[in-house]
């Protein structure tokens, strides 16, 4: 039966070699672009999903409502929280602090950047993460210890083999001597550890000095959590309130909580891990993400391809069965029962799929990269996933190609063929099932190109619309970590000397109504001079974008009224009284700014 | 005797009317028997030559082919009785296209448990007996009108049926063709092989062993030439 079916097909092909093109061709679209769309879908379906017990796995984000800004949530956080979770929640079987941070390895003279992790000793425990080289249980306990990726192994030390050599490591000016306490090997990708070169143990001092693990407000990172059972996670939830009015509440003066009223614009919540990647898309500073709706869309388009390259088999299949009614009724004649046609045809429409299929495929492998290229996502062809895909494919598809003409083509009465002057084409049913199939062919693909078109024009909108502030020509740096004033104009002059460099300014002026830094100010002005102290709590509470004089005007942007970094007015008493500071105090508080433009 | 037809009718209802093509035939066939069927065009040959080849059901009436009731069966077994005891000649040939003149009379055997090479054989042997075993590897397409009616008569015949039908075989071609159509039926039904011919010609229809007439859906006259 099979060799039956080659032969007819091949001769098919020899003797209609374009209805067997395109009737391979458009199923091999549908099915290409299905794969290749199911592996987006599948990618993004699939963040932190990897990793052992992570039905188990969150992580805590803090939600502001303060007045004056639209509420937000943010996954950057204080890690204040972390020595009560365990004492107030029985639920929670772990929680570890991750922060990340950028690493340079200075090696011949030149500095390579590593994207690193600060985290617990916990860390590998809780994720049940193993490492290829070294104790997982021990590797952070040491405040030197490091443990590598095999691919930053490779970069710092050319081998993998590298347990207990020690490295140089600068980290925001700081450098320290770290010693290799583990390797990591494959981890769970794509997730939490994506693209991390370095996993290192928070530094003692940091837990003391740094304002994060100090203060309830002030944030540097994850807080990830692990609970005994997934359902811990809503139980957990429920309880957060209470625990921010227990915990994170204080007096007005207090510096380490939120405030007297804290609960009215400081909340907690709990996400689980593998729903971050979609819920991150609407929290702030969070990392990759993605709509579900917009990825559920690119689904349902991969879907209707496929139907698509379906429905245009069936046309080809039942327009073309007029010309195959001699055969089979000829057939019927030489003793051929309507069970033998129809599972010839539905051989032969499985055998188009296969080939389909295949063609498909090879379509997938050339478009996956390029749409990985395109979107910066490490989206790759899983065989083992394909292997179980696409025979599911090719046998729906084929089934869904050949159903319907199969039964056309095998019901076909030979008596009537026979006599018949001209060739049936599956009658009325058949044109109609035709006429709808067409119509619904062109309505999606209409509607298709209508929405590839608006989304274009929205792209290139996006593009191209003004912001408000230049955006040809500018280059906006990384943090600049120093928090002296002499430092920072000498960076500023050092840039500025270079050539073609027209403007260098500091500030935080990305457009982002979120990225602003909350501060707490508490005055005292002495008259024998200007002091300042930041109490983290006060009486004033303001949300600021600090910049240098020239940033606006070097950005482009100007003011909706009034007029910028106007000369100070006020009067010593005034200052004092509104806690406005003049230019002459500014010095004395300085600001660690965050950014660096060039124009 | 081979068949027996008892008041075998054959209705076509459409919305509005209903058209009776056979109404009550009666007939017997013996085996080895080469039996013409004429009448004018519409008078019901082609109806009652579907209906012995079993592509066609009688509204009423039974037909009984040996010890077998064949108007009891379903399509399933129906399929199977023609693959095992008939051959089918038509005036149009209907070799189909795509395949080889080898390859179209194979298709008589290839729904029968049969093997491959036993296959090839009995195609050989057929193609040696209507003489075209020369064009075996050749399409339709490049055959004449009288080498395609004998490639279908081989396709009819490779697979030994115990009945033979042939609607107008020799309507399609020239007189010398033709008669070379029938020399080949007429050698068939001198080795046994039972034939019935559907023919508008006389000459042709006294060729067969007997002879039947119809009009209107009934068999008026039933003669057994002097051969």
């Amino acid at each position: 039966m099979i060799a039956a079916i080659l032969r007819s097909i091949s001769r098919q092909a020899r003797r209609h070699p374009l209805y067997v093109g395109l009737n391979v061709f458009g199923l091999a679209l549908g099915i290409g672009v299905f794969l290749t769309l199911t592996l987006v879908v599948r990618f993004e379906y699939s963040f932190n999903t990897g990793f052992v017990d992570a039905d188990r796995l969150a992580r805590m984000d803090e939600h502001w409502s303060e007045p004056g800004t639209t509420p937000f949530e943010s996954a950057d956080v204080s890690f204040r929280a972390l020595p009560f979770l365990k004492q107030d929640f029985s639920e929670i079987e772990d929680a570890v602090t991750f922060t990340a941070t950028t690493l340079n390895v200075q090696k011949n003279g030149q500095f390579t950047h590593f994207s690193g992790r600060m985290t617990d000793p916990e860390f590998f425990r809780m994720f049940s993460l193993r490492l290829v080289q070294g104790d997982p249980d021990t590797a952070l306990t040491r405040p030197d210890g490091l443990v590598l990726s095999r691919r930053a192994a490779m970069t710092v030390f050319g081998k993998s083999d590298v347990l207990g050599k020690t490295i140089e490591i600068n980290r925001i000016g700081q450098k320290n001597t770290y010693s290799v306490t583990g390797v990591l090997g494959d981890v769970p990708s794509p997730g939490l550890l994506d693209n991390v070169d370095m996993l290192l143990p928070v530094p003692p001092q940091d837990r003391v000095t740094r304002s994060c693990f100090l203060f309830w407000g002030s944030s540097c990172g994850e807080l990830l959590l692990k609970f005994h059972k997934h359902d811990d996670i809503a139980a957990v939830n429920a309880r957060l309130s209470d625990f921010v009015l227990h915990r994170a509440s204080g007096t007005a003066d207090d510096q380490i909580s939120i405030g007297a009223d804290g609960k009215r614009v400081y909340a907690l919540s709990v996400v689980p891990l593998k729903e971050t990647h979609f819920h991150d898309s609407q929290v702030e500073d969070a990392g990759s993400s993605a709509e579900q709706y917009v990825i559920d869309g690119i689904g349902l388009i991969g879907l209707l391809a496929l139907i698509l390259g379906c429905a245009n088999t069936v046309n080809l299949a039942t327009a073309r069965a007029g010309l195959r009614a001699k055969e089979v009724a000829l057939r019927k004649t030489l003793g051929a029962s309507r069970f033998m046609l129809f599972t010839q045809f539905m051989g032969e429409a499985m055998v188009f799929s296969c080939i389909a299929g295949l063609s498909g495929l090879a379509l997938c492998e050339i478009c996956v990269p390029a749409i990985a290229s395109v979107t910066g996502e490490a989206v790759d062809i899983d065989y083992y996933f394909i292997a179980l895909l696409l025979p599911l494919v090719i046998l729906g598809s084929g089934l869904a190609s050949g159903l319907y003409p199969s039964l056309i083509l095998s019901g076909y009465n030979p008596a009537t063929i026979l006599a018949a002057a001209r060739m049936p084409a599956g009658g009325r049913k058949a044109t109609m099932l035709r006429n709808a199939l067409v119509v619904a062919q062109f309505s999606v693909a209409i509607c298709i190109v209508i929405c590839t078109l608006v989304i274009d024009r929205q792209t290139s909108f996006l593009r191209h619309a003004s912001r408000g502030y230049i955006q040809s020509g500018m280059l906006i740096g990384q943090q600049m970590h120093s928090k002296d004033i002499e430092v920072q104009r000498h960076m500023l002059d050092m840039l500025q000397s270079i050539p073609n460099v027209t403007s260098v300014t500091l500030g935080e002026l990305q457009p982002n109504p979120h990225s602003l830094t909350r501060t707490g100010f508490f005055m005292r002005v002495l008259r024998d001079g200007l002091t300042c102290r930041w109490s983290g709590i006060a009486s004033h509470q303001v949300t600021e974008k600090p910049t240098s004089p020239a940033c606006w005007p070097d950005a482009g942007l100007m003011p909706h009224t009034g007029r910028m970094m106007a000369p100070p007015t006020l009067s010593l008493k005034a200052e004092t009284a509104t806690g406005m500071l003049s230019s002459t105090a500014r010095p004395l508080c300085p600001l660690a700014l965050k950014n660096l433009m060039m124009l | 005797m081979l068949i027996h037809l008892s008041r075998i009718q054959r209705l076509y209802r459409s919305d509005e009317v209903e058209t009776t093509a056979l109404h009550d035939i009666e007939l017997d066939i013996a085996q080895g028997e080469f039996l013409a069927i004429m009448g004018p065009s519409g008078c019901g040959k082609s109806t009652l030559l579907n209906i012995l080849g079993t592509i066609d059901r009688p509204t009423a009436g039974s037909y009984r082919f040996g010890d077998e009731e064949l108007t009891k069966l379903n399509e399933t077994a129906l399929a199977r009785f023609r693959r095992e005891n008939l051959g089918y000649i038509f005036q149009s040939f209907n070799l189909i296209d795509e395949l080889t003149i080898e390859e179209n009379i194979e298709l008589a055997l290839i729904y029968r448990n049969i093997s491959k090479p036993e296959r090839r054989q009995r195609v050989a042997q057929a193609m040696d007996r209507v003489g075209i075993a020369h064009r075996a590897r050749h399409y339709p397409s490049q055959l004449s009108g009288g080498q395609q009616q004998r490639a279908a008569i081989a396709r009819a015949i490779v697979g030994e049926p115990r009945l033979i039908l042939a609607d107008e075989p020799t309507g399609n071609l020239d007189t010398e063709n033709g008669t070379q159509v029938m020399d080949i039926l007429q050698t068939l039904n001198d080795e046994g092989a039972t034939i019935i011919m559907v023919t508008h010609s006389p000459s042709h229809a006294d060729l067969a062993r007997r002879r039947v007439d119809m009009l209107d859906g009934q068999i008026v006259i039933s003669v057994r030439n002097a051969i």
